[in-house]
């Protein structure tokens, strides 16, 4: 295993496309796991830490950009993340523990997000984008694609950003989940956000992980928001191919789909009234 | 004054831990030292048909390889000690006629996942693991079964051939046909079929060993993490590898906890001490996790089907279990103990049954080792009757503490034969359960109930009592359930010239605090100040042998030895210093470390005096010996019997089947107690340990018997964020059968949590689910509501 420490993006880019083991090394956690594996061995570890201005959380007119160094107790605890994204703190409080998030970063839980994170749907719901870096230069891809596979990151693109937009007046966000006790990923969980209107629901998007191998926008349930309301919830289930493992069933899954996606739409029509 | 026994002194162990100073068994570094890993097999059942380590010799760093072809003639297999007392039973072969476990290394055949198939020696531990990975094994794989009653079905796949059915023995305790009409009479009749699933050990250090030889003097040295290092030392000299028992040393570092699971004689010892031979070298080897997983035993594990019966008034008139339990595919060291003694003799619970009856089919299937767990056997046996007794209440329409206080062995039936084996030492079980139900606000769950429903929730709460055997235990009657051993206790207590005093104890610390407890009887006992208390272990030189620490033994067996000899000294203490204050000796009298004249208290000669004056023995009372110091061993005339009752308060999601446990209140009476705070240190684990199996802890093989949950992505363990803060109270009910009056109080409560907790979730389901099995998983919530 090799290791280095660059001290600009452009270095980074560089040392990533040097060699296939190249990895970025952010707040190190899955890497941590690796070396059970024995899989770590002829690694290139590419710390990002000495890079400056990837840490920090700046605001704009357009909403809060997020660096992808920053860890995800700092993106928790901060008060403007917490007034206009409390959803987001509210999930990473519920990941690991303190010590954790102190060095976990928002970009590294990203970059290695598995098909049950729970930070990725709810940044698709908040209707998030990723600044990346690459040998091409730079991009902006939303969070959304990201998680349904329309866009992708190529092995020596570097998250360098997050940015959420400012949230128009009316919206409310929420995240429900039940959780697996060994992992504590989520057997099933919704993230969704809501436009308020009328006596209900404009519009709004909703995200269902766990339940089936990969992450799914639930587009009835999406597109019934309007005249439906949180009954939409209803159709929560339909045409899901749940997955049966060592913690859950199927129809245990679905079941949980429409519970949590009920209880997330009315949280989060809640939190926009409120 | 010296401070002695009730007294929650800090314990003295945990400044080193603290601040991380302490070496535990991987710290060790011996000059030379290798490393060793182990290849596991890959399936629960199969033919070794060949092992070609060629490719993984070859890798660098790789000083040797070996199979259990290597070990041909060095080594016999491991023993299990614990033979099923008066019945016939099968087990794997050992050549001295003794129930055997498995060989260090599979030879022609493995028997489950996990097996240990290879060991690699090598300069690093990476690059050992690399080997590892090197090795092809040509397998024929064999149907596998993982369950008891798969195993004893004709037709089951066979493990041994020395073991027909795979059926080791079939115990009964009680009357069968008395219990059987009893039952045919009784107006009412509840039936449970439970399943109690294995359970992992997964203490936080994993096993690991040490082995080092001397060609020399011919001696080995054994660091392990184990409970029993004497225990370790006799079966591997005298039972496994064949070397005089002088020749063996057994040092026990800090154990990361243990729980139970580092109680045996595994493989690791007798390999590694001859690996450290065969290579010339010092060998360590540390288990990974999952290693932990695949060959560390697990526990519980039983499928029992129980009728219990009753009048319509309520009143328990017999109780009938039969049960199957696999004890993995080789037993363990005493792997027949917790499902015979630990859960068959102790079924009855809190509860004066006329009429009970046990019995028990052990089989082997292709499983990892059966061992005990904290609450071992009673747990299972508690988990049982306690839903009885709900199932029961439900139906002679009474409240479960009504049915429990009804049928709970009274204060005045003391000594109480059980009827299956077991005599009730003392007890005020009545007492702890009005104790905690008013604790938990029992009288105010309707009102609870109600408040809880506005906020969308179901709320419930449930009893779970408990008696359950501690202070392991009395040789003969050991003896007699069929332990080929012994369990009193030894003790060697010294008073140094200086005022000093050591204990040499038989007992091995893993997280009791007995550093501390020991120097408080000292202290108690003779005057000293508990800073001057050294407590000597874990190493089989220069300690009495000693039978190590399990069973809820180590103050109230263990401790008793210590009391003993501080008795001895006390009695030759008070002959010296009548003779230095030239008094007769029943002029004198001792206390607070001192001797002194009953008619002058100001004439005294302290502890030290008197030590210091024995040293010098330049003028001793006639017949006299120099030296102030005593051995004492203490071999219990019975068990003690640790009760108590505790409530859970649960709030239950109907609509996911997600379970808050809110509120646990818990009474427990262990009599007398050395130190408060360790014994509400041991409760509140011991209600910690309980939460996993409740709630989510279980082994799950697949069809192939191949072990699904093997780390801690896969298997649920408790978290501290499930857990209410514990109202832990205890009530103090001595026991008659040792000089301090204490009980066991390390595993004895965690039997009640699972069905405090079940019953609460129950409860709180209003009649909507009869019984659940556990782990009462949201899922089995759900489907159980919804079925």
């Amino acid at each position: 295993m090799s290791y280095a420490a660059p001290e600009s993006l452009a270095d980074a880019v560089a040392l990533l496309g040097s060699t296939a083991s190249a990895r970025v090394l952010a707040g190190g956690h899955r890497l941590l796991v690796e070396p059970q594996r024995r899989s770590i061995g002829s690694y290139l570890l590419v710390d990002l830490r000495r890079i400056p201005s990837l840490a920090g959380i700046t605001a704009s007119s357009d909403g809060l950009t997020i660096g992808a160094m920053t860890t995800l107790r700092d993106v928790a605890r901060d008060e403007r993340v917490r007034a206009s994204f409390g959803v987001l703190a509210t999930v990473i409080e519920s990941i690991g523990d303190v010590q954790l998030r102190n060095r976990a970063t928002l970009g590294g839980s990203l970059a290695g997000a598995d098909a049950t994170d729970p930070i990725r749907p709810v940044i698709s719901v908040l209707g998030g984008t990723v600044t990346v870096t690459g040998r091409g230069g730079s991009r902006v891809v939303a969070a959304d694609d990201l998680l349904t596979g329309t866009a992708s990151l190529a092995a020596d693109d570097i998250i360098t950003a997050v940015t959420l937009p400012t949230p128009p007046a009316g919206t409310g966000a929420a995240y429900e989940a039940v959780r697996n006790p060994a992992s504590q990923a989520p057997i099933a969980a919704v993230a969704a956000s809501v436009v308020a209107g009328g006596s209900g629901i404009a519009s709004g998007s909703v995200v269902l992980i766990g339940v089936t191998s990969r992450p799914v926008h639930l587009t009835a349930v999406e597109s019934r928001l309007a005249t439906d309301g949180i009954g939409a919830a209803a159709a929560a289930g339909d045409g899901l191919e749940a997955i049966t493992d060592l913690f859950a069933s199927a129809d245990y899954r679905v079941h949980l789909a429409r519970v949590l996606t009920e209880r997330a739409l009315s949280a989060a029509l809640a939190s926009a009234k409120g | 004054m010296a401070i002695g026994l009730g007294v929650s002194v800090k314990r003295r162990e945990d400044p080193e831990l603290l601040r991380g100073e302490s070496k535990f068994t991987a710290d060790i570094v011996l000059p030379g030292m290798a490393h060793v890993a182990i290849l596991h097999s890959p399936h629960a059942h199969a033919i070794i048909k060949g092992i070609d380590t060629s490719k993984a010799a070859a890798l660098p760093g790789v000083i040797r390889v070996f199979t259990g072809a290597d070990l041909a003639g060095a080594m016999m297999p491991m023993v299990c000690i614990w033979k099923p007392a008066g019945v016939e039973s099968f087990f794997p072969p050992h050549p001295y006629g003794l129930p055997g476990g498995p060989t260090a290394l599979a030879t022609d055949k493995v028997r489950f996942f996990g097996e240990w198939v290879a060991a690699i020696v090598a300069e690093t531990r990476e690059q050992a693991y690399a080997a590892r990975d090197a090795i092809v094994v040509d397998y024929e794989v064999l149907p596998a079964v993982v369950t008891a009653e798969d195993a004893l079905k004709p037709g089951a796949p066979q493990l041994h051939e020395t073991v027909p059915g795979n059926l080791c023995a079939k115990v009964e305790y009680g009357d069968r046909a008395v219990v059987d009409q009893a039952i045919a009479d009784a107006d009412v009749k509840v039936h449970l079929d439970v399943t109690i699933p294995r359970q992992l050990h997964q203490a936080p250090e994993t096993r690991a060993t040490l082995a080092s030889y001397d060609p020399a003097t011919e001696e080995y040295t054994l660091w392990t993490n184990t409970q029993i290092p004497h225990g370790n030392r006799f079966m591997i000299c005298n039972l496994v590898m064949g070397i005089p028992y002088n020749k063996l040393r057994v040092i026990v570092p800090n154990i990361g906890g243990s729980y139970g699971s580092k109680g045996y004689l595994y493989q690791d010892g007798p390999l590694m001490l001859f690996l450290a031979r065969a290579v010339g070298r010092p060998v360590r080897w540390v288990d990974t996790r999952e290693g932990v997983s695949v060959t560390t035993v697990h526990s519980r594990g039983q499928q029992q089907h129980a009728t219990l019966a009753g009048t319509k008034d309520g009143r328990i008139t017999a109780l009938k279990v039969t049960n199957y339990v696999d004890l993995g595919a080789y037993p363990a060291s005493n792997g027949p103990g917790a499902p015979l003694a630990l859960t068959g003799r102790s079924v009855t619970g809190a509860y004066a049954i006329p009429h009970p009856f046990y019995e028990c089919s052990l089989a082997f299937a292709n499983t990892v080792q059966l061992g005990p767990a904290r609450g071992a056997g009673r747990m299972e046996a508690m988990f049982l009757i306690e839903r009885l007794i709900d199932v029961f209440a439900k139906e002679v329409g009474k409240s479960p503490a009504e049915i429990r206080r009804i049928n709970m062995v009274k204060p005045d039936q003391f000594p109480y034969d059980n009827g299956l084996g077991w005599t009730y030492d003392s007890g005020n079980y009545e007492t702890a359960l009005d104790k905690v139900l008013g604790m938990a606000g029992y009288d105010q769950l309707a009102e609870k109930k109600a408040e809880a429903a506005t906020r969308g929730k179901r709320l419930g709460m449930g009893i779970g009592s408990y008696v359950t055997i501690g202070g392991v235990g009395p040789s003969p009657r050991m003896g007699r359930e069929g332990l080929i051993g012994s369990t009193w206790a030894s003790a060697v207590v010294r008073v140094y010239q200086t005022g000093d005093v050591s204990v040499s104890t038989g007992s091995q610390p893993h997280g009791q605090g007995q550093q501390t407890t020991f120097s408080q009887i000292i202290a108690n006992e003779l005057g000293v100040d508990i800073e001057r208390v050294e407590v000597i272990h874990s190493d089989t030189h220069g300690v009495p042998y000693g039978q190590g620490s399990y069973g809820s033994r180590t103050f109230s067996v263990e401790g008793a030895a210590i009391y003993q000899a501080a008795q001895t000294i006390k009695a030759k203490a008070i002959t010296t210093g009548a003779y230095m204050l030239k008094a007769d000796e029943k002029d004198v009298v001792f206390a607070d470390g001192k001797v002194s004249l009953k008619s002058d208290p100001e004439q005294s000669k302290t502890i030290q005096d008197i030590a210091s004056f024995l040293w010098f023995a330049w003028d001793l009372p006639p017949g006299v010996e120099p030296g102030l110091e005593a051995t004492a061993y203490f071999n219990p005339s019975d068990f003690n019997f640790p009760f108590g009752s505790h409530v859970a308060t649960v709030e239950v999601d109907e609509q996911t089947g997600e379970v808050d446990v809110v509120a646990y209140a818990c009474v427990d009476d262990v009599g007398n107690v050395g130190n408060p705070m360790i014994v509400e240190g041991q409760m509140h684990g011991s209600v910690a340990f309980g939460f996993g199996p409740a709630l989510s802890e279980g082994v799950k093989y697949g069809e192939d018997g191949r072990l699904l949950t093997r780390d801690f992505m896969t298997y649920g363990m408790p978290r501290p964020s499930q857990m209410p803060e514990f109202q832990l109270e205890r009530t103090v009910t001595p026991t008659p059968v040792n000089p301090m009056g204490a009980k066991g109080a390390g595993d004895v409560s965690q039997p009640a949590v699972s069905p405090a907790i079940v019953n609460a979730i129950i409860d709180a389901l209003d009649g909507k689910v009869r019984h659940l099995d556990i782990p009462a998983t949201p899922e089995r919530i759900w489907r159980a509501l919804h079925s």
